[in-house]
């Protein structure tokens, strides 16, 4: 294999496919990233979960296929001048790499050992804007639960139904959902997956916020993102999801609407005086009269702010995890929302003013 | 005809033996009692092989008249109960009249004996139960009997017996822990001629203790003295240096008997959880005296189990007695013995030096020793005293506050060893509440607990400050080590330890002022336990509520929990759950809510701060002051210890300036 890149094109390529590249693995093969060359370059990382492909223009001179330990290889194209960047494979396994006045002569391993993408039919798509599908990813991502003692809470829920997709994340304490409707319906494909919090992550981060179209397909328990020049399988989470609807309360007692930037200001001027020391304090709404009073009291000191809000509903007295509020106001566009509590035990739960575009589902914490 | 027939007497007797007489020290343990009861206050054993092929245990007890001594050997003959009533208050060790005749059922038994007011005594010899001689005979008043051909007519058992070294370690073994529940006699043994154990038998339990277990022993040891309305617990508790990685340091007696049992254990553990590190054990030599009719000792021949009526109670006792032990004095770690370090400096002298400093050693070794067991005590006598007078103060407001407060009984409960002795009037104000069932369930509103922690500041104070208060800083030693120079002492401060040991407090301070508050799940989780973990969850559910964890049964043996205490946002719930519900199960007779809360912080507490950290003069007087406001300052909460002293004596027999 001989080939000429330039340096840019190949270090992108290469920082999207180290995502899927393992760090910690007894099989040495998987540390490195699969390089194969024939009109141009597709370069493949796998970790046995994930899989990513990439390919990356360049000037195949003699066509051949290696793999190269991806942190080396990496640092060593990162720190190259940026100009046109030669892969020699010799005998041997021995892989040459000019640039300029550089010179590396490294150890590859035979690609023959590499394991193969799992092959997903690409039928049936799902096809969305790939700023969309990054601002869902983004919005949802941070309340995939991180407890291992139920798995399939450390996935993200997508559910697509007549032209509408809905991702869910659901971690004990909170729910956090997010739809979306495609005007480009695919013909009536209804799908429902959990996908990995950690693939969700990389996606979020391969993507370009830009208005292109990204595929999604699913067999058996791979999902396939089809991103054009670049391809990323994962494994999907197996199991039944929570039925996230039955959760999400029909009914309220009190309700509040409410600038979503002032109250996100609110909350993160009260957290400032709980500290992240062991003794752990929630903040404190105080719920009448069209006005909502944010305390938290703590060794510390103590905060009370107040906000107006137009309300409904019986006054209330309800206390929360601060972080659970920050997180969810934090990925809201909406400028106004609308706030639904029930008890103070009960759920409350954040939903834009009109239409059902996302719901934030957040428990209380009780004395 | 029928198949089934009455065993002979015999024959019975050989099975009964079975159960009695499982091993050489199982005779000895026998036949020493019978001694004890017998009142003697000189009992000398003699064993060889082991105790297999002889066994002699001469008392100068009451004896037995001549008349007596035959039945003495039928089974079930026995001077020391007359009744099945009697059985409701035993106070002698045996009862049951089965160790003679089981024991000669099995061996060649010679009896001699002799009672005061006799002229000539009378000696008996048996073997295989049946009587082969008896003839008068001249010896001194009290009882001798050796034991011979030890399961001779039993091949089974004789088989299963260890190598005589090894008996001869349990037989060891067995008379230590009666000696040391009996100070006021003097015991021997002779193991084939040379004599291994001899306790003075004047009374004192230290320095009984010093000749069981040796110098280090006595020198680490903390007065155990406790009493409430039912028990009065006695002893001696060891400090961390001498804990083992077993619990054959470990001797427990009800009313002076050696038994084992799984709550006191508990108990003791749960004491010593914050002093000691996991997997050691403390040495404990703790003497429990109860109404006999509280406690069944009736339940298996060997007499080593007892069963309480209340094991709640015995826990919490116990608990208290070996809990005030540990905080009313001061567990600052020694350093290692001057003998021993001293090896290390000898190399550094010439080898005539080496020869000499080896004779000094030798010379001085037992003498010294001998001083430093006479100071420890001295030490330890005045330090009691000044505890005992500091509580007093205590103990008079706690009176007035309990009237005026009848709710703060767990402030009494806390105190009540502290209180013991002469303070009586204590003890009546204390029963009043305890009767009261109204403040039976403390409830954790802060006034209470306000009080609580001003009790426990005052009393903290006792301990912790007798040490910093009057110390000066020397500075600090690679950057983790504070040297302070007390009175005649040099401290050395573990800062990381000593800071670990001030957030844990702390922490468990603020749990004491109010709960955690609790966080709802929005997905319940499902916990599948054992069945006896599931029925204490459902018994203990308040308790569980209280810490912030609420759940409902679902099905057989499985629980769902609906909420968790607000603590730690990635915490595994189900495993904090199963955590704290077994910490709460292995100490499920004692003080529940102390029980609780200790897991509750253990679970906050995350691991702290403040290694390799250069302390300013003004940061080392900030860690000493708080230090000193401790209740326990010298263990970090994982019972490494924070601080160490060094004696000036000691440094000065290191630079050989007394010898």
């Amino acid at each position: 294999m001989k080939i000429i890149c330039s340096k840019e094109n190949l270090l992108d390529g290469i920082n999207i496919v180290q995502k899927a590249v393992s760090t910690k693995t007894t099989l040495p093969i998987l540390e490195g990233i699969l390089i194969e060359a024939d009109e141009r370059i597709k370069m493949t990382g796998n970790d046995l979960e994930i899989g990513i492909e990439c390919y990356v223009d360049a000037d195949i001179k003699r066509p051949g296929s290696i793999v190269l330990n991806s942190k080396m290889f990496g640092d060593i194209v990162r720190r190259l001048p940026d100009s046109e960047v030669l892969i020699e494979v010799k005998e041997n396994d021995s892989v040459i790499i000019e640039c300029e006045n550089s010179l590396f002569e490294i150890k590859g391993i035979s690609s023959e050992g590499f394991p193969s993408l799992p092959s997903i039919e690409k039928e049936e798509g799902i096809r969305i804007s790939k700023k969309i599908l990054k601002d869902m990813i983004k919005q949802t991502i941070f309340a995939v639960s991180i407890d291992e003692n139920r798995p399939i809470l450390t996935g993200s829920l997508f559910e697509y139904k007549s032209g509408k997709l809905t991702i869910v994340s659901i971690d004990g304490y909170r729910l956090a959902m997010r739809c979306f409707f495609s005007e480009n319906t695919a013909e009536g494909i209804d799908r429902s997956l959990v996908i990995p919090g950690k693939t969700l992550n990389e996606i979020a981060k391969i993507i370009q916020p830009v208005d292109e179209d990204i595929y999604i397909y699913a067999a058996g328990n791979q999902i396939l993102f089809d991103m054009g020049n670049c391809i990323m399988t994962s494994r999907l989470l197996e199991g039944e999801y929570l039925n996230y609807m039955g959760i999400i309360p029909s009914e309220h007692e009190t309700k509040i609407t409410v600038n979503t930037k002032d109250l996100l200001a609110c909350f993160e001027r009260a957290s400032l005086v709980i500290t992240n020391e062991e003794r752990r304090y929630p903040v404190k709404l105080d719920i009448s009269d069209d006005l909502v009073i944010i305390t938290a009291n703590t060794e510390a000191g103590n905060v009370r702010e107040e906000i107006r809000a137009e309300m409904e509903g019986k006054k209330l007295d309800i206390s929360f995890n601060h972080r659970y509020f920050i997180e969810a106001l934090r990925v809201i566009d909406n400028e106004m929302v609308d706030i639904f509590f029930t008890t103070n035990i009960g759920p409350c739960t954040i939903k834009p003013m009109q239409g059902n575009d996302f719901a934030y589902l957040i428990l209380p914490i009780r004395k | 005809m029928g198949n089934i027939i009455i065993l002979d007497e015999n024959t019975a007797n050989k099975i009964a033996a079975g159960e009695v007489v499982e091993r050489p020290a199982s005779v000895i343990k026998e036949l020493v009692e019978n001694s004890i009861d017998a009142g003697a206050n000189n009992i000398s054993v003699e064993i060889r092989n082991g105790g297999i092929s002889f066994i002699r245990i001469t008392d100068n007890g009451c004896g037995i008249s001549e008349d007596d001594a035959e039945l003495a050997f039928e089974r079930h003959a026995t001077s020391k109960i007359r009744r099945a009533d009697d059985l409701e208050s035993i106070t002698s060790m045996g009862f049951r009249g089965e160790a003679l005749a089981s024991i000669a059922a099995v061996s060649s038994v010679t009896l001699m004996t002799r009672v005061k007011d006799s002229v000539q005594g009378i000696s008996v010899t048996v073997k295989g139960g049946c009587i082969t001689d008896l003839s008068p005979a001249g010896c001194p008043v009290g009882t001798s009997i050796t034991v011979k051909e030890l399961f001779f007519n039993t091949p089974a058992r004789y088989k299963f017996l260890k190598k005589d070294t090894t008996e001869a370690g349990y037989i060891i073994d067995i008379l230590s822990r009666i000696a040391l529940s009996h100070p006021e006699i003097s015991f021997t043994l002779v193991n084939t001629g040379s004599r291994v154990l001899h306790t003075p038998g004047n009374g004192d339990l230290k320095s009984t203790v010093f000749s069981v277990y040796g110098a280090e022993t006595a020198r680490h040891l903390l007065e155990v003295d406790y009493r409430d309305e039912q028990f009065r617990i006695k002893g001696f508790v060891g400090k961390a240096e001498i804990a083992r990685s077993n619990r054959n340091h470990q001797s427990i007696y009800i009313n002076k008997r050696y038994i084992r049992n799984k709550t006191i254990t508990s108990a003791i553990d749960t004491a010593f959880s914050t002093f000691i590190m996991k997997g050691r054990y403390p040495f404990v030599l703790l003497d429990i005296e109860v109404n006999p009719s509280n406690v069944d000792v009736n339940v298996h021949p060997s007499k080593m189990e007892v069963k309480f009526s209340n094991d709640q109670e015995v826990f919490r006792a116990v608990y208290h007695a070996v809990n005030n032990a540990l905080l009313s004095q001061s567990s600052v770690r020694t350093l290692p013995d001057t003998a021993k370090s001293g090896d290390s400096f000898r190399f550094t002298g010439s080898s005539g030096a080496h020869a000499s400093d080896k004779r000094h050693e030798r010379k001085e070794g037992p003498s010294y020793s001998q001083q430093e067991f006479e100071w420890v005590r001295n030490e330890l006598h005045k330090k009691r005293e000044a505890a005992i007078s500091g509580n007093s103060v205590n103990a008079a407001r706690d009176m007035v506050r309990n009237e005026s407060d009848r709710g703060a009984d767990n402030v009494l409960l806390q105190k009540e060893s502290d209180a013991d002795g002469a303070r009586t009037n204590v003890y009546s104000v204390e029963d009043e509440s305890r009767n009261d069932p109204v403040v039976a369930e403390p409830s954790p509103k802060a006034d209470i607990s306000d009080t609580e922690n001003e009790a426990r500041e005052a009393d903290s104070s006792a301990a912790g400050r007798e040490i910093f208060k009057n110390t000066r800083i020397i500075g600090q030693a690679f950057s983790t080590y504070i040297l302070l120079e007390g009175e005649d002492e040099l401290y050395l401060l573990d800062q990381h330890a000593a800071h670990e040991r001030i957030r844990y407090e702390e922490l468990k301070k603020s749990f004491e002022k109010d709960q955690p508050f609790t966080q709802m799940l929005l997905s319940v989780i499902h916990v599948d336990l054992t069945s006896s973990e599931y029925q204490f969850a459902l018994s203990e559910s308040e308790l569980f509520e209280r810490l912030g964890f609420s759940f409902e049964s679902f099905g057989t043996n499985s629980i769902i929990l609906r909420s968790a205490p607000f603590i730690d946002d990635g915490a595994d719930i189900r495993k904090g759950f199963l955590d704290i519900l077994n910490f709460v199960m292995s100490g499920s007779s004692g003080d529940k809510r102390a029980i609780t809360d200790e897991a509750l912080f253990r679970m906050a507490c995350r691991s702290s701060v403040m290694a390799h950290k250069k302390l300013d003069p003004r940061e080392i007087e900030a860690l000493l002051q708080s230090l000193s406001s401790l209740e326990n300052p010298f263990t970090c909460p994982h019972g490494r210890p924070a601080v160490l002293k060094l004696r000036r004596y000691e440094l000065e027999k290191l630079f050989k300036r007394i010898v």
